[in-house]
């Protein structure tokens, strides 16, 4: 009896110990318990901090890419933009954002700003408002909405970034699913896959995308987007990331268009939060008012020294 | 306890097993293929993947204040067995920047050189002018401007209320700035702008004289910026950009109109509706034997549609006259025919890249004036670099021989640019 006892208690054991491995095993690689809505909640949420009251200073190199020696190489000279930007989070709980970007090189293109509002409510259409100094006027842009399944959202400056991929919030928008949790590059990652709810599916130009989030930083490390019959289409490698003023994020965002073999890399070679940013500065004024725009300018540019 | 570490082995063999079996769908987590679903191999993807192989481009300018623009430009008349019509080399130079803690300025000085092919040539050889000058000061909620620019009023431009500065007419859409001022109040959803021009540039046929140019023009903007809508109105003293002749003096007439107006532009799903209307007062137009004063109601209506790198545009636009008379006429080179109560004109216009290359291209199609006109424009530009694009055009013009635009029948061009900007 005892025997069995003693035999059962190591059997018993062994079982715990097999589970313990095989839990522990999975603890490795699977540290949270939150849901793959709440991990893009606190997605959202950080993605909000490094963006609140930020001035930053980016390079857009643009290229066709090809593959030499097993790398990913430029395969023609690079077409390059400095674009200086400026941005805040506004409205409801700080949810909304307001940004402009304004061209600094090169020549041929310096001057040329677009003023974006992108708003958290699903009910509420984002806008985007370009100024053209040859015809003295502000245009606004309709940013698309087409339910032709083949078109892509406006790009940004003929980047391979589209208007749609630097939108924020809408996260009633879409549903999501946790595919898969482990180790990626070193860090604790959770798989989630974005599907966008019929509304928003008309008005999209994917038909989902797959983002593999850092679950300790809560930080995107690289999104594949698939259009509407499934195919990958583009893919968004984040690189460099750091901590800054205590908040985690990359400093060099590569966008792959799988599709025409072009990427935009956005170099991030400056990069200043808590800079003191009027809202008043965020409207069409920048735009028409070349004064105005300096004069703020100067300004946020001596904040960030 | 050999059979103790056997089963041990063996459980935590089990333990194992279920472990990976728990995590057997892990492709997705591995990364040495960088794009799934190509055949092609990329190695796993990090911070030191050099994209530029170490070749940083450098972009920072010798002279960073100044903006040198070189084009050479030639035109050919496929009619007259392609001989040239154009043939000018341009030289651009500007600077922008700021004057004070409040003040922007920007300059920009056009040098032209008409080589003895260019047509122009004849009357002359060179040309310097200013093609943006200005000075722009900004206080609080006030922003006054001075100089030589451009002011774009209306959502289409060209249209009922793109009225400000003169256009190169339907083969050269290109804007012509003036010599302006301005001051505009800005409110948090709205602003207020008046404009004055003490010398309104007029566009007349070189064979009659102008017979009155001391008029000068003045207007008045109230823009409102709503979400998903901008609406603006309007209400000015304005020159017409181009002189009516008097078809009984033989003289050009240009006196001023009173115009008033409203403009909005509407975004619905995947397009934005532009809209234009104006109310133009006192508008000169020839009658049978004297020239009179009549009001027209111009209007037009637009729809831009972007989707990805294409984008079109169509737009119809209507001037109708109020208290018309049959014998209204419009004066054209050789006589006068006869106007029409209302004159529609239409446009269609498509831009798009060519693949995801360097190359885009545009093809257009306007009827004007109820069919009096037709013009089909396509051109193909090419980006060389950043500093180098190449333009390919071509406009072809189909006109009725009775109507105004007769001597534009079968009017042909191809047109070849080459610019550098620096």
């Amino acid at each position: 009896m005892n025997r069995l006892l003693h035999s059962a208690n190591y059997s018993l054991l062994f079982v715990l110990i097999s589970a313990f491995l095989a839990l522990s095993s999975l603890q490795v690689h699977a540290e949270t318990d939150l849901s793959a809505r709440e991990i893009m909640e606190k997605v959202d949420e950080e993605g909000r901090k490094s963006t609140d009251s930020a001035f930053t200073r980016m390079k857009l190199t643009t290229c066709k890419y090809g593959i030499s020696g097993g790398k990913i190489k430029c395969a023609e000279k690079a077409r390059i933009k400095l674009v200086e930007s400026a941005q805040i989070n506004t409205g409801e709980n700080n949810k909304d954002t307001k940004s402009i970007a304004i061209i600094l090189q090169p020549s041929s293109e310096k001057g040329i700003g677009m003023l974006s509002y992108s708003y958290d409510d699903s009910d509420r259409d984002n806008e985007t408002w370009l100024y053209l100094s040859a015809l003295g006027k502000v245009k606004r842009i309709s940013v698309r909405n087409s339910e032709d399944e083949e078109t892509e959202s406006a790009s940004i400056f003929g980047t391979e970034m589209t208007t749609e991929d630097q939108e924020t919030g809408k996260l009633d928008d879409y549903t999501y699913e946790l595919l898969d949790q482990g180790e990626f590059r070193g860090r604790e990652v959770a798989v989630i896959e974005s599907t966008p709810k019929p509304h928003r599916l008309s008005k999209s130009s994917y038909g989902k995308t797959q983002s593999w989030i850092d679950t300790e930083r809560f930080i995107t490390l690289k999104v594949q987007m698939f259009d509407k019959y499934n195919n990958p289409i583009k893919k968004l490698e984040v690189g460099k990331v750091e901590k800054i003023n205590d908040i985690w994020m990359g400093r060099s965002l590569t966008f792959f268009n799988t599709v025409s073999n072009r990427l935009t890399n956005m170099k991030l070679e400056a990069i200043n939060f808590d800079i003191d940013i009027k809202e008043d500065f965020l409207t069409q004024r920048a735009l028409t008012d070349q004064a105005f725009r300096e004069k703020f300018l100067k300004n946020l540019r001596k904040q960030a020294k | 306890m050999a059979k103790l570490i056997n089963k041990l082995i063996i459980y935590i063999f089990v333990g194992l097993a279920f472990s990976s079996f728990a995590l057997a769908d892990d492709s997705l987590l591995d990364d040495d293929a960088l794009f799934e679903g190509s055949d092609k191999d990329f190695d796993s993807w990090s911070d030191d993947v050099d994209l530029f192989e170490g070749n940083e481009i450098n972009i920072t300018r010798l002279f960073p204040w100044l903006n040198i623009g070189v084009a050479q430009k030639w035109g050919f008349n496929p009619v007259n067995d392609w001989g040239t019509t154009k043939e000018r080399t341009e030289l651009i130079l500007g600077t922008t920047g700021s004057i004070s803690d409040t003040g922007y300025g920007e300059l920009e000085l056009k040098a032209t050189k008409y080589w003895p092919s260019d047509s122009y040539h004849s009357t002359k050889s060179s040309n310097v002018e200013i093609e943006r000058a200005f000075l722009q000061y900004s206080f609080d909620r006030w922003s006054a401007k001075l100089g030589r620019y451009t002011i774009g009023w209306g959502e289409l431009e060209g249209g009922a209320l793109d009225v400000v500065n003169p256009s190169g007419g339907l083969t050269d859409p290109a804007i012509t700035s003036q010599w302006l001022i301005s001051a505009t109040h800005y409110g948090d959803e709205s602003d207020i702008s008046v404009f004055y021009n003490p010398n309104p540039s007029i566009t007349k046929s070189a064979l009659v004289a102008l017979k009155d140019d001391r008029h000068r023009e003045f207007g008045l903007r109230y823009g409102l910026n709503r979400e998903g809508s901008d609406m603006a109105f309007y209400a000015g003293q304005l020159i017409p950009n181009n002189a009516v002749t008097n078809l009984t003096d033989g003289l050009a007439y240009a006196s001023p109109y009173e115009l008033f107006g409203f403009g909005m532009n509407k975004v619905f799903d995947d397009y934005l509706l532009k809209f234009d209307i104006a109310y133009k007062r006192n508008l000169q137009h020839n009658r049978l034997g004297q020239l009179v004063k009549a009001d027209r109601v111009d209007w037009d209506l637009a729809f831009d549609i972007t989707e990805g790198d294409r984008q079109w545009l169509f737009s119809i636009n209507s001037q109708y006259w109020l208290n018309f008379f049959n014998d209204y006429l419009t004066p054209t080179l050789l006589g006068s025919v006869s106007s029409e109560k209302n004159s529609m004109t239409y446009m269609a216009n498509v831009t798009d890249e060519i693949g995801e290359t360097d190359w885009s291209w545009n093809l257009s199609n306007i009827v004007v004036a109820n069919n009096d006109l037709s013009l089909i424009t396509a051109s193909l530009d090419w980006d060389i670099s950043d500093n180098l694009n190449a333009k390919l055009s071509a406009a072809r013009v189909n006109a009725k021989l009775d109507r105004a635009f007769s001597l534009l029948d079968d009017y042909q061009r191809v047109n070849l640019e080459v610019k550098f900007q620096y």
